[in-house]
C-alpha cells in the first residue's frame, strides 16, 4: 500500500478523530474498546455488578418503594431513564466490538486496492532484515509485544490514538506525558533493536 | 438498522482505512521513523495533533450534542498510578513490533499473520492488568 503524503494522511486520520466524538459523543482510543469488551466477557462469566450498576438499582428500588420525591434531586433517575441507561449500554458494547471490527475492514479494504491480501507472514523488507533469522519465532516475540501493549495501554489509561491523538490534542497532562514516555521508549527500543538484531 | 452500530462500524473503518493511508500500519515506515530514516510518519502525527486540536477546541467550545451518543463526554486523563511503567512497557512493545492497537487490527485486515500474534498478545495483556494492579495494590483505572 503507497501512503499518502504526510499533509493529507494527517489530515484524514485528524478529521476522523474529530467526526467520532462528534457522531458517538466519545473521544477516538482504541484500547478503551479492548479493555470494555473484555470487562464485559469477564462479567459474563462471573457476574458481578459494578458500583454504577449497584447504585442504579438501588435508586429503581428506592424510587418503586417510595417514589420519585424521596430521591435527593441529584440521583433521581426514573425507572425509564434506568431502563434507557441499561438500553444505552448494551447498544454500546455493540458499537465498541464494531469499531475495532471497522478498523479490521478499513485496512482489508484499503489492502484490496492494492491487490487482494495474500496471508502474507512478512511485514516488509526492514522485518525482514531484523528477523530473518529467527524464523517462526517471530509469532511469539510479536505477541509478547503484544502483551507488553496490551498491559502497558491499560496501565497507561491510552494509547497512541487515545492519549497520543484526543488527549494530546485536548492538552490532557496524562496523556501528554504518556505519549512523551511511549514515543521516547519506543524510539530508544526500536535503535537498540536495530544495533542488536541487524 | 441500528443507527449507533452502524456509525461506529462506518466511522471504525473510515479510522482504520486512514490509518493504513497513512502508512501508520506499515512495519516498515514506522521503523525507519523510528531510525530517523524517514520523516513522513513523524508529519503524520505532527498535523494529525494539530487538526485535532483545533476540532476537538471548536467541536468542546460549541458544546453541541453528538449525533447518536448525547451529550459529548470529556473525561479528564489524568496523571495516574500507572502512567509511567505503562507508557514504558508499552513503549517497548510498540518500538520492537512497530504496532499499537489500532495498528495491529489494520495488519490483520492486510492479511498479516504476525498481527494475529500482536492481536492475541494484545488481548492477554489486558487480561493481565487486572491480577497486575492486584498484586501491586494499585488502584483500578479505565482507558476511557
Amino acid at each position: 500500500v503507497t501512503a499518502l503524503p504526510w499533509w493529507l494522511a494527517g489530515t484524514l486520520v485528524g478529521t476522523v478523530a474529530v467526526t467520532y466524538p462528534l457522531v458517538t459523543g466519545r473521544l477516538v482510543g482504541v484500547s478503551g474498546n479492548y479493555e470494555q469488551l473484555l470487562d464485559l466477557f469477564r462479567r459474563r462469566r462471573a457476574p458481578a455488578p459494578d458500583d454504577e450498576q449497584m447504585l442504579r438499582a438501588m435508586v429503581a428500588a428506592t424510587e418503586a418503594q417510595f417514589g420519585q420525591q424521596a430521591l435527593p434531586p441529584t440521583v433521581s433517575p426514573s425507572a425509564a431513564s434506568v431502563k434507557e441507561a441499561a438500553e444505552d449500554s448494551a447498544d454500546d458494547t455493540i458499537g465498541r466490538a464494531l469499531f475495532l471490527l471497522g478498523i479490521v475492514a478499513g485496512g482489508l479494504l484499503v489492502q484490496l486496492r492494492a491487490g487482494f491480501p495474500a496471508a502474507a507472514w512478512s511485514l516488509g523488507n526492514e522485518f525482514d532484515v531484523r528477523f530473518h533469522g529467527l524464523g517462526l519465532a517471530v509469532g511469539p516475540l510479536f505477541a509478547g509485544c503484544g502483551v507488553l501493549i496490551g498491559v502497558g495501554t491499560r496501565l497507561a489509561g491510552g494509547c497512541t490514538s487515545g492519549h497520543g491523538i484526543s488527549g494530546v490534542a485536548c492538552g490532557q497532562r496524562g496523556s501528554l506525558l504518556s505519549a512523551a514516555i511511549f514515543w521516547g521508549v519506543g524510539l530508544l527500543t526500536a535503535q537498540l533493536a536495530y544495533l542488536v538484531l541487524t | 438498522v441500528n443507527v449507533r452500530a452502524l456509525a461506529h462500524l462506518l466511522l471504525g473503518t473510515c479510522f482504520g482505512a486512514a490509518v493504513c493511508l497513512s502508512g501508520a500500519a506499515d512495519f516498515d515506515a514506522m521503523t525507519r521513523m523510528f531510525l530517523f530514516k524517514e520523516g513522513n510518519l513523524l508529519g503524520v502525527a505532527i498535523v494529525t495533533s494539530a487538526v485535532s486540536a483545533v476540532g476537538l477546541w471548536l467541536l468542546r467550545r460549541t458544546g453541541r450534542r453528538s449525533v447518536v451518543g448525547g451529550r459529548c463526554r470529556w473525561t479528564p486523563r489524568r496523571v495516574q498510578r500507572g502512567t509511567v511503567l505503562g507508557s514504558m512497557l508499552f513503549g517497548v512493545g510498540w518500538g520492537l513490533s512497530g504496532t499499537c492497537p489500532g495498528t495491529a487490527l489494520v495488519q490483520v485486515g492486510q492479511g498479516h499473520v504476525v498481527a494475529l500474534f500482536t492481536l492475541g498478545g494484545i488481548v492477554v495483556g489486558n487480561a493481565l492488568y487486572d491480577p497486575l494492579v492486584r498484586a501491586l495494590r494499585w488502584p483500578r483505572s479505565t482507558c476511557e
